[in-house]
């Protein structure tokens, strides 16, 4: 009778001190929300703001240089991200953006932006080019620094 | 003078690439695409085939910001080439050689800015929807673009069912503009007229067209207006009795996409005109498709197609409808597809017929 209300002791204390885990876990969770961060390189001559427009007009393949430098879009091969990117920046559907990519580049002499799968490629890839422009998740710039400054987008 | 154009361009180009590049960052990109189609007709005498539809391969140069040289080279039903002697002891090409080559994109481009891109040489003539887009299969759903109404086609550039020529070789002019959430866009060409020997100019006219396209966006809806025309004068006789006639034609269009929902059409409209000015014929075609992208692997589509070939001619008009799917491997990248071709004559005297196909088409 005794083990098992020590057993019993140690199931209730278990379930409480499980359940305060899972509640500190979610608040975490919610402090700190996935939200799209928008990279270029440090020195490029992309301002620290610029228009929705304009990364439109970049991915769409519209604008192609910049100050005489050549633009160089990055695309994520994550779907998440790539979709959330796709619909709220281009306000396009997934299947429409790769639909519009594929007629540019074979109508419209452009190439299309790189696909890179993880964010330390893309962060790497803005680094190392003056043009170079991606996005991440603001979950995946801590402790991934480089030569990148993040550009807020202006609606 | 197609040889002249070839060769200046192959020229620039061995130059941006062998002479350019150590100079200064000459940056090459190469694209491509290429299909397989095998189609069976219901129609007499005629028996399922195979075909190497086609294989391009696309390369652009970029000098600098500033310019850039496009060529493209398409690769129609797996041409052979082969030479025969004569009994006189000269060659010519051998009888069996089929299929057909083209350098249908080779020209220079110096954009001055978005409003103002200039390029000379040889094009596809950018008319329409689909004209610039005419071998990249990958880019729509169907097996080919609607080449039985708006884009028809027939043996040579003299024949008159076609609303305007696929190919250009003069200077062209672009530019695009946006205001607010409004895009506009032009295209305007000055080009060798037609030809009565092919690759060859003996027409001493030019011909001229262009489009003038806008594209935005409402509520959830991309709409994207165009009007093409196009004016030429050429000689549709022989050599050693020409007879001089002109054509014009306009082109109106409207492209709307809501989601992955799309819907598009063209209606063409043609007058030849005599030399004397008077009428010698007037034509007329439309086309209507529409598609719709689920799951981002399957797209179903439906279009509908009429040509007119005469005004004037009663129980001539040809209609076809054209039903399939497309299953996307990779995206609008490569895919197989599937699609019945229905193809109806107003002439009760010819018998309408079915073509069933299937294809892949890949880009890279």
């Amino acid at each position: 009778m005794k083990i098992f209300k020590n057993l019993l002791g140690l199931l209730i204390a278990g379930v409480f001190f499980n359940s305060l885990i899972i509640g500190q876990e979610r608040k975490s969770d919610t402090q700190k929300v996935k939200r799209i961060v928008m990279i270029a390189n440090k020195n490029s001559v992309f301002r620290p703001a610029i228009n929705a427009d304009e990364i439109k007009d970049i991915y769409l393949g519209n604008e192609k240089f910049k100050n005489k430098v050549k633009i160089l879009p990055v695309n994520r091969k994550d779907k998440k991200i790539f979709d959330e990117f796709v619909t709220r920046f281009l306000e396009m559907t997934p299947t429409s953006y790769k639909n519009h990519l594929v007629k540019t580049v074979f109508a419209g002499g452009w190439s299309a932006p790189k696909v890179m799968e993880k964010a330390e490629e893309v962060i790497k890839f803005v680094s190392e080019n003056a043009g170079g422009m991606g996005y991440v998740w603001n979950t995946e710039l801590s402790g991934n620094g480089g030569d990148i400054k993040i550009i807020n987008i202006k609606k | 003078m197609f040889n002249r154009v070839l060769g200046i361009v192959v020229a620039v180009i061995l130059t941006a690439g062998g002479l350019l590049s150590p100079l200064q960052s000459v940056e090459w990109m190469w694209n491509g695409y290429a299909g397989v189609n095998y189609e069976d007709s219901s129609e007499a005498g005629k028996h399922g085939s195979f075909d190497a539809y086609v294989l391009s391969l696309s390369p652009k140069v970029l000098i600098d910001e500033k310019t850039s040289v496009i060529g493209q080279i398409d690769w129609e039903h797996a041409p052979f080439i082969d030479v025969s002697t004569n009994s006189d002891g000269t060659k010519s090409l051998d009888k069996r050689a089929s299929g057909e080559i083209t350098l249908s994109n080779a020209y220079i481009q110096y954009a001055l800015s978005d409003l103002l891109k200039i390029n000379a040489g040889k094009f596809f003539v950018p008319i329409g929807f689909y004209n610039q887009i005419l071998y990249a299969i990958p880019t729509y759903p169907t097996l080919k673009i609607p080449a039985e109404s708006v884009y028809k086609r027939k043996g040579n550039g003299q024949e008159d069912a076609v609303f305007f020529q696929r190919y250009g070789m003069g200077l062209w002019l672009s530019g695009n503009y946006s205001i607010v959430k409004t895009k506009l866009g032009y295209d305007l060409y000055l080009a060798n007229g037609r030809s009565f020997k092919y690759h060859e100019d003996d027409n001493d006219n030019k011909s001229v067209g262009g489009r003038v396209k806008m594209a935005w966006k409402t509520f959830a809806t991309d709409i994207r207006p165009i009007v093409s025309f196009y004016t030429d004068k050429y000689n549709a006789g022989t050599p050693l009795l020409p007879v001089t006639r002109s054509q014009r034609s306009i082109v109106p269009g409207l492209e709307m996409e809501a989601g992955n929902l799309l819907v598009k059409s063209e209606i063409a409209a043609s007058r030849i005109k005599n030399e004397d000015g008077s009428k010698y014929k007037d034509f007329s075609a439309y086309y209507i498709e529409t598609y719709y992208t689920f799951l981002e692997k399957f797209t179903p589509y439906l279009r509908f197609e009429a040509i007119e070939p005469d005004k004037d001619v009663k129980n001539d008009r040809e209609k076809e409808t054209t039903v399939g799917l497309a299953y996307h491997l990779i995206p609008w990248v490569s895919q197989i597809k599937f699609q019945v071709r229905l193809h109806d004559f107003e002439d009760s005297t010819k018998q309408s017929f079915k073509i069933y196909g299937v294809g892949i088409a890949v880009g890279f």
